[in-house]
């Protein structure tokens, strides 16, 4: 597998009027080409800002990159394989990154509302895009405006590319906004939190969608949700992250059939799902710790219920450990306990 | 009028509902031009008939627009309704909701609560926790001095906050927390029947299980019945004992929950089932993808407002509105084929 995009030991703080928050806190994780890595967690875990720090969009100050990598592997020219370009060196205001945003990496945000200016039409704010970074006609962008409205469902294109933003309802507009991503044919697309805002029956046609895009494209796609069956539907890898950490990574099928950290274990035990018996939900306990004082040790320890004093509570943050082929648990080992 | 509905030794000789909806309709005008004229109006819920039984969770479930929360807030009186009627069953006596006068209905409202979605921006800023939660008890002469600051001490205790929370302002508190003040203010009076719509769909997974389960035993504990407002079939399946499906501003499927999501009987709570996103991939099927778009209700098709989109669609649906009919024990569905189709279900 080709690797497209690695993150070493990304930290993200923020100087905020309550201390350091330290948002993003050593994490690490890779997307090879052509993969769905789903990061899920719940608000506050971080998952947006380390999505955003890869296109550097994160406000600064009041956040301040506060060490780790974004490798970034771009595309091979006539077979040389040009060395990596790490993101975090860039100039977020430069142009080097902006010749990456866009172009080869795209990025649909959670509100399709907001994500469109209201003044100009769908179509021109996609053609913006392209003709950009593609520099070509308007004519051209125009007729490939009009197929890329066409490829993401959208009926009557030759028409609706005229519209403003207000005529698309919420689905349409989440659509336009994928086409929009993809106009340049990005490599790696970042999805943050696509369907959150839209209705059930629209959901499962724009992750179809996603999906569809993908195998034509052969574009990578790391999504960020809070909702495991959204991740479930789509990843092939999922990253669980929890107070800025990551608690543990592995193959999708094997997180949700062999979910080793207590957390993980937690939030797929509090889903309230469609099969089996309805029994009163097992529940986390207490509450999210404020960002700017965080635990020492385990940042999951007070609420975990497999906690261990004087191991979990000290001074010694776990590692993320590789423990069987691909599955990665960020976790102290138990006494007898599942391998970990 | 003291509020008994919620002892236990009367509860059994009262009538079965406590609530009967008949022919509701709220239809909002739709005004232009300079004489603001109206040109139409907006059917969000349109001719519903609806029973709740006393102690029972009542799910209501569909998607953005379909009249869920409108019919909801009807309940309440929160909106005028244009049509129907809505009989109330309470200590003993038969209110004819929409017929009462304004204080009369402020009175009413002491035994039917509303636990509101947002917990951002449903609790006033300015007011301490103490004051909301202890307001309508205030408003209602129910409590006061001491004796509210009990109650509103013993209320929060029991939604898991701290007595000295009393003394603080909603900001303090977190998204989970916000809820439960929301909670507390709702059942502190003792209500009869709560109308809580989506209240935890803004929430975390984990926050979310916590106030699910916190809902689960105060109904238990005060007897309450609940109208439950949701578009999480998942959530809706935990705290329901039946099931009522919205679609543009009707009812078009109601059931016991277990019968209706495994022998649904109407096509779009068939395709509404299906694209939940399931966690395992073993249970993942061949979805069932809607065709074209939610419903304009303010401009419906002249049959079944979803035929549109319904792949058992034949020329009868275009053309004649089905009616909400019995089709089984306890089992109604609004499809001219609802007995001949074989859905699939969960």
């Amino acid at each position: 597998m080709t690797k497209l995009i690695e993150i070493k030991n990304l930290r993200v703080h923020f100087d905020v009027d309550e201390g350091t928050a330290k948002a993003v806190d050593g994490v690490s994780f890779d997307i090879g080409e052509n993969r769905v890595l789903g990061v899920i967690g719940e608000s506050g875990c971080g998952k947006s800002v380390t999505a955003h720090s890869i296109l550097r969009i994160v406000p600064s100050p009041p956040a301040r990159m506060a060490g780790g990598q974004i490798l970034f592997h771009p595309r091979s020219n006539g077979g040389v394989q040009a060395p990596p370009v790490d993101l975090l060196t860039l100039d977020p205001k430069g142009e080097d990154i902006r010749k990456i945003r866009g172009k080869e990496i795209g990025m649909i945000f959670q509100e399709p509302m907001t994500s469109f200016g209201p003044l100009h039409t769908i179509g021109d704010q996609i053609m913006e895009t392209i003709i950009t970074h593609d520099r070509t006609s308007k004519a051209e962008a125009r007729t490939r405006t009009i197929e890329l409205l066409r490829r993401v469902g959208i009926p009557n294109p030759e028409k609706r590319v005229d519209d403003y933003p207000h005529k698309f309802s919420g689905g349409m507009r989440q659509r336009a906004m994928i086409a929009m991503a993809l106009s340049c044919s990005p490599r790696l697309l970042i999805a943050d939190e696509p369907t959150t805002a839209i209705d059930v029956t629209v959901q499962a046609q724009i992750l179809e969608l996603l999906r569809e895009l993908k195998e034509a494209t052969g574009m990578a796609i790391l999504l960020i949700t809070h909702n495991l069956a959204v991740v479930s539907e789509l990843a092939d890898e999922i990253v669980v992250m929890y107070m800025g950490r990551v608690m543990e990574r592995a193959p999708a099928e094997e997180l949700f059939n062999n979910p080793l950290h207590p957390y993980t274990i937690g939030l797929l035990h509090s889903i309230p799902v469609l099969d089996g018996p309805v029994v009163r939900l097992e529940q986390i306990k207490g509450s999210v710790p404020s960002p700017c004082a965080l635990p020492d040790g385990c940042v999951f320890h007070p609420r975990c219920d497999k906690c261990r004093q004087g191991v979990c509570d000290g001074q010694e943050v776990p590692e993320l450990k590789e423990i069987s082929p691909g599955h990665w648990v960020s976790c102290f080992p138990q006494p007898g306990g599942r391998g970990l | 009028m003291r509020n008994t509905a919620s002892f236990a030794g009367q509860v059994l000789d009262q009538p079965q509902n406590i609530l009967e909806i008949e022919g509701l309709q709220m239809f909002f005008p739709i005004l232009k031009g300079f004489l603001r004229r109206q040109v139409g109006s907006i059917k969000a819920v349109n001719d519903v008939d609806l029973s709740i039984r006393r102690n029972e969770v009542l799910g209501l479930v569909g998607e953005s627009g379909c009249g869920k929360s409108t019919l909801g807030r009807c309940i309440l009186r929160l909106y005028e309704p244009t049509g129907g009627t809505i009989h109330f069953d309470h200590g003993g006596e038969r209110f004819s909701l929409l017929d009462l006068k304004k204080h009369e209905m402020r009175k009413m409202r002491r035994s039917i609560q509303m636990i509101f979605q947002d917990p951002f921006s449903s609790l006033n800023d300015r007011m301490t926790v103490k004051e909301i939660v202890g307001e309508p008890l205030l408003v209602n002469q129910v409590a006061s001095g001491r004796e509210l600051e009990d109650r509103v001490e013993r209320m929060l205790v029991r939604v898991g906050l701290r007595p000295e929370h009393m003394r603080r302002y909603p900001h303090a508190f977190s998204g989970g927390q916000r809820q439960r003040i929301g909670i507390a203010r709702a059942l502190a009076i003792h209500p009869a029947l709560v109308v809580a719509d989506e209240s935890v769909s803004a929430l975390d997974v984990s926050v979310q299980a916590q106030i699910m389960n916190l809902l689960k035993e105060l109904q238990a504990e005060f007897q309450l019945t609940y109208v439950f407002i949701s578009h999480d079939f998942g959530v809706i399946r935990y705290l329901s004992d039946r099931i009522a499906v919205m679609y543009a501003g009707k009812i078009v499927e109601i059931a016991a929950r277990d019968e209706l999501l495994h022998t649904p009987r109407h096509p779009y709570t068939e395709a509404l089932l299906s694209a939940v996103p399931r966690v395992k991939a073993h249970q993942r099927r061949d979805r069932i993808l809607l065709k074209g778009n939610p419903p304009d209700v303010s401009n419906l098709p002249k049959g079944c407002a979803f035929s549109e989109r319904c792949s058992y669609a034949k020329d009868i649906c275009s053309n004649q509105v089905p009616v909400l009919r019995g089709v089984g024990e306890g089992h109604q569905a609004a499809c001219h084929f609802a007995v001949e189709i074989k859905l699939r279900g969960i």
